[in-house]
Order: C-alpha cells, then structure tokens, then sequence
C-alpha cells in the first residue's frame, strides 16, 4: 500500500508547519490561501492523472508550483486593478477540486466493485 | 494502472511541502486579532472606570499639595519683608504662567451647535462647532487684549492645545463637549466689538445657525492652569 504515503506527507507537513516557529506575514495570508487552494488542486489534479493513466511527473510538479504563482500573481494584479480577484480563484480551483475528486473517487469505486466481481 | 512508485515519491514529497504550508497558515490566521468581543469591550470599560476615578483621587490630592504649599508660603511670608516681596514675584510669576485662578471683568461667550434643520446635500460638519471656531475665537479675544482666556475650565495658556478630536474638542489634553463657554477677562467693550466686528468671527458662523451668545460681566472667574509645562529641551539664550 505505497499509496498511503502521500497522505503520511501530507499529514506530517501540517504538524511540522504548526509545531515550527514561521507565520507568514498577516499581510500575505490570502495569497498564501489561494496558494494552497492551486496546489490542494495540483494534488489531486495529479492523482487523477493516475487513474487515468496520464500521470507526467513533470506536468505535476511544474503544475504545482506554476498554478500557485499565477493564484497569487492574478490576485495581485486584481488589487492592484482593485477587482477582487479571489473570488474567481476560489470558484475555478474549488469547482476544479471537486471534479477531480468525483472522479477519483469513481475511479476507486469502480476498482473496488471490480475486485468483487472476481 | 501502471505502477507510479516514483510518482508516489514525487506526490509525497509535495504533500508534505502542502502540508507545511497549511500547518504554518494556521498558525497565522490563529494569530490574527479577532473582533474585539462584548466581554472585553466591557472589561475595558471597567478598567477605564478605575483609572478615572483613580485620576480623579490623583487630581484631588494635587490640589491639596498645592494648597499645603500656598499654606506653607503664607507662614512664610510673615517672617520678613524679604520673603514677602519675594512672595509678591512669585505670585505675579505665577499669575503671568497662568497657573492662578483670575477673577475680573470680561465676558461669556458660550457656542452651542446649530439648531437649524439640517440640510440635504451639505455636510452635517459644517453644523457644528468646530475647534478652528474655538481657535479664531480665542485669537480674536487675544488681539482685543484679554488678559485671561479659559474654555468650560480649562485656562489657555502658552503650551495649550485645541484640537478636533472626533465627536469633541480636546483642549490642554482634556475632552470638552459643546456648549462651549469661552470665559476671558479684560476689556468687555473691545472684546465684544472685536468678535462682533462685521465680516468677522461671529458674521463667519452666523449662516450656520451656530448660535453665539455674549455675556458681558463685571465680575467673571477664569481657572488657573492645571497641567505641567516642562522644559525638557529648552534652554534660557543667555547671549
């Protein structure tokens, strides 16, 4: 079961993050929120890609980190232009996430019923 | 489905950068000041309570010092002749600083807010009594030659203040709230010509229905200045 270790990560990270003495600056707490909206969305993006047997390591990583930067740059630039820009960010990845989700979790289902049937 | 245990490497390592990230935006919206809640807001309010009335004690045991000392000067002064006219400097010293409560004739000026009915489309400011009002009053009581200018108790002096501070006006550092009475001692006649001067203070209120009464006296009371003018910086120029 190899594939419980993303989730082992994922919960260590937020210990190591709670239990380590860095805050983000107040100033920079939404972008840090939309950041983690993109990358919650990579994540499960990239698992998705599993099952359907397209994953490309490269396309994750650089999806990970490239969809936080455009979140935080184009709610930035909405500041600047005064839109707010965090709406949309959280209706596209929000709506993103869930599809991904459904998805996997289909797929996982499937797999399941599957098994039965052997 | 093919087998992606470098994937698994790769998603790992990224989750746990996620996770760090999340951990740590906890913490900081954990951190961030919430709302003031009612519980504090009354807290507050009894801690301001205390520290009022603990003023007010603090306030009340300064003047009896003071009082002790004039009691002190006045034994003195019986001593010699000296001592006297030394006295009789200290007084007039004390008189030109302003810390003297005065009593003479002068007159009333009392500003209250206008009672007109307030107008769309204009300010609802412009209604009101402002501290640059005080300010141009108190300059032309000055130019007419009052001696003594005080406002609801508090005596004007060269280190006094007044200024805006919110839904009241903040003078010497103490909060007075309209009907403003302006006290100043000197010459009834020119002080009321002064302010009444056409095209002058009083003229310059007048359409904002800011209602200016002027109450000549011959005997009005001026309080004496209360705070504590310090000279951290300044230095006499003996050249």
């Amino acid at each position: 079961m190899i594939y419980i270790l993303p989730v082992l990560g994922i919960i260590f990270g937020i210990i190591v993050g709670v239990k380590s003495p860095y805050v983000f600056p107040q100033a920079y707490s939404p972008y840090v929120a939309i950041a983690i909206l993109a990358c919650i969305d990579s994540v499960l993006g990239g698992i998705k890609g599993m099952t359907e047997k397209n994953f490309n390591i490269s396309i994750f990583i650089s999806g990970f980190f490239g969809n936080a930067l455009i979140a935080v740059a184009m709610i930035f630039m909405g500041e600047k232009l005064n839109i707010d820009m965090t709406i949309a960010a959280i209706v596209v990845y929000g709506s993103r996430l869930f599809q991904n989700f459904a998805q996997i979790r289909r797929f996982i289902l499937n797999k399941a019923e599957k098994k039965d049937n052997i | 489905m093919k087998s992606y245990k470098y994937a698994v490497v790769a998603m790992t390592l990224v989750c746990t950068l996620l996770g760090a990230i999340i951990g740590i935006q906890f913490k900081t919206v954990k951190k961030q000041p919430k709302a003031v809640d009612i519980q504090r807001v009354s807290e507050l309010s009894a801690e301001l309570k205390s520290i009022t009335e603990e003023k007010d004690a603090l306030y009340e045991r300064l003047m009896e010092s003071e009082s002790k000392v004039r009691e002190y000067e006045q034994s003195q002064s019986d001593v010699s002749n000296s001592v006297k006219l030394l006295n009789d400097e200290l007084e007039k010293t004390r008189m030109f600083a302003g810390s003297l409560p005065l009593t003479g004739r002068g007159l009333i000026v009392t500003m209250s807010d206008s009672s007109y009915n307030k107008q769309e489309n204009v300010d609802p400011n412009a209604y009101l009594v402002h501290a640059e009002d005080i300010l141009s009053i108190i300059n032309e009581l000055n130019v007419a030659g009052a001696e003594a200018v005080e406002i609801n108790g508090q005596r004007i002096v060269g280190t006094s203040s007044v200024r805006c501070a919110g839904s009241v006006v903040n003078v010497n550092g103490v909060k007075i709230a309209a009907p403003f009475k302006i006290t100043a001692i000197g010459n009834p006649d020119t002080l009321e010509s002064a302010l009444k001067m056409p095209g002058g203070v009083i003229d310059s209120l007048a359409p904002w229905g800011i209602q200016i009464t002027i109450e000549k006296s011959n005997s009005v009371d001026v309080a004496g200045y209360t705070g504590i003018i310090q000279y951290n910086e300044a230095k006499v120029d003996k050249e």
